[in-house]
């Protein structure tokens, strides 16, 4: 199974983001799956290293849904990291997408936490249409697939 | 779980390198960073305990073009082989498009990849998923080394199914196989993806 972001989807997607990064004043925010993919990125490049960030995140949030279990929560729905200059917020959108954003000292945890839960409200209902599939026949029909020949690396 | 992104033409897929503690998953990697073009990879990043055993997992972007007009990114992860990190291994696998189970061609390694190779196909199932929908291929390594058992043995432990899984040995820790085990997987994930798309 493939997930599917046509450009329609796409551009909803990275308004939202846009918006959520102009309100909360974040330096950079995301959404990736649980798996660790980036979906879709608005804001600072951080060195380069978004898809380091996106898989670690994934990581990091999964390895907290063992504690909630200890402690008798189904999951955990957001974390947050605190470091001296630069925090972190991550929260859970639906089963298989996380948001999250990353923020310095201009802006304040609470700041990015209300509007986080603001975006994801509307990111959520644009996902529930992607993962249902509903979407996926709006792509482009004149796309296909060709392999190129030769090894691959 | 392929995500097509449609609108800047990129296709990202999962890989993970699955096996016994200590079988090369983390060396291939770092073959891999050493081999691949720069202009094709990321850092890698590795999640390791103090004796560089691997804790987490093990991490390295690669992009290449495999798709005519797509972007290709292929995200590279190991899992920590020792057997007391089995639910780390289990979110590791998530959402994964392809995967190379490497073996410890050591004979007495074999009940360790057994014991892996069956873990894998449990952690699977709990995904609802299994090895025959997953596109896989089997890493023989270490075949540099004296005590190794013949493929053939090999084949009648774990590769003894209806179809046969490929096949590449490899001595990773001197580079040899590597790029062979991982162009060989890139292929049958992408070839698997084309198959489901062109439908």
């Amino acid at each position: 199974m493939a997930f599917v972001l046509n450009p329609a989807t796409y551009e909803v997607l990275e308004a939202d983001l846009d918006e959520f990064l102009k309100n909360s004043e974040a330096n950079a925010v995301m959404l990736c799956d649980r798996g660790g993919n980036i979906i879709v990125h608005s804001g600072e490049s951080v060195n380069d290293s978004v898809d380091l960030i996106s898989a670690l995140v994934a990581g990091a949030f999964a390895a907290t849904q063992q504690l909630a279990a200890v402690l008798g929560e189904d999951e955990f729905t957001a974390i947050f990291h605190q470091g001296k200059q630069t925090s972190i917020f991550i929260a859970a959108v639906e089963e298989e997408v996380l948001l999250l954003a990353l923020f310095d000292n201009n802006t304040t945890a609470g700041l990015v936490k209300m509007y986080a839960f603001n975006a994801i409200n509307k990111i959520r209902s644009t996902f529930t249409d992607v993962m249902s599939g509903e979407d996926v026949e709006h792509h482009d029909p004149t796309a296909s697939f060709v392999i190129n020949k030769g090894p691959i690396f | 779980m392929a995500l097509v992104n449609y609108a800047k033409k990129e296709i990202q897929f999962k890989i993970v390198y699955y096996g016994p503690g200590l079988c090369g998953k983390t060396t291939n990697l770092e073959q891999i960073h050493a081999l691949v073009p720069a202009k094709s990879k990321g850092n890698l990043t590795s999640l390791a305990t103090s004796q560089d055993r691997t804790l987490f997992f093990d991490f390295l972007p690669l992009h290449t073009t495999v798709f005519e007009g797509w972007t290709t990114k292929f995200q590279m992860y190991t899992v920590p082989g020792q057997v007391k990190y089995n639910s780390t291994r289990k979110l590791v696998l998530r959402n994964c498009d392809g995967i190379v189970f490497c073996v410890d061609s050591q004979w007495d390694k074999m009940p360790e990849n057994l014991e892996s190779y069956e873990n894998l196909k449990e952690n699977l199932e709990l995904q609802n998923s299994s090895l025959t929908q997953m596109p896989h291929v089997l890493q023989y390594n270490k075949r540099d080394m004296d005590n190794i058992a013949p493929n053939e043995y090999i084949d009648y432990l774990i590769n003894n199914g209806e179809v046969r899984i490929p096949v590449i040995e490899a001595s990773a820790f001197n580079g040899n196989g590597v790029l062979e085990t991982l162009n060989a997987i890139a292929k049958l994930v992408s070839t698997d993806f084309q198959e489901k798309q062109n439908k």
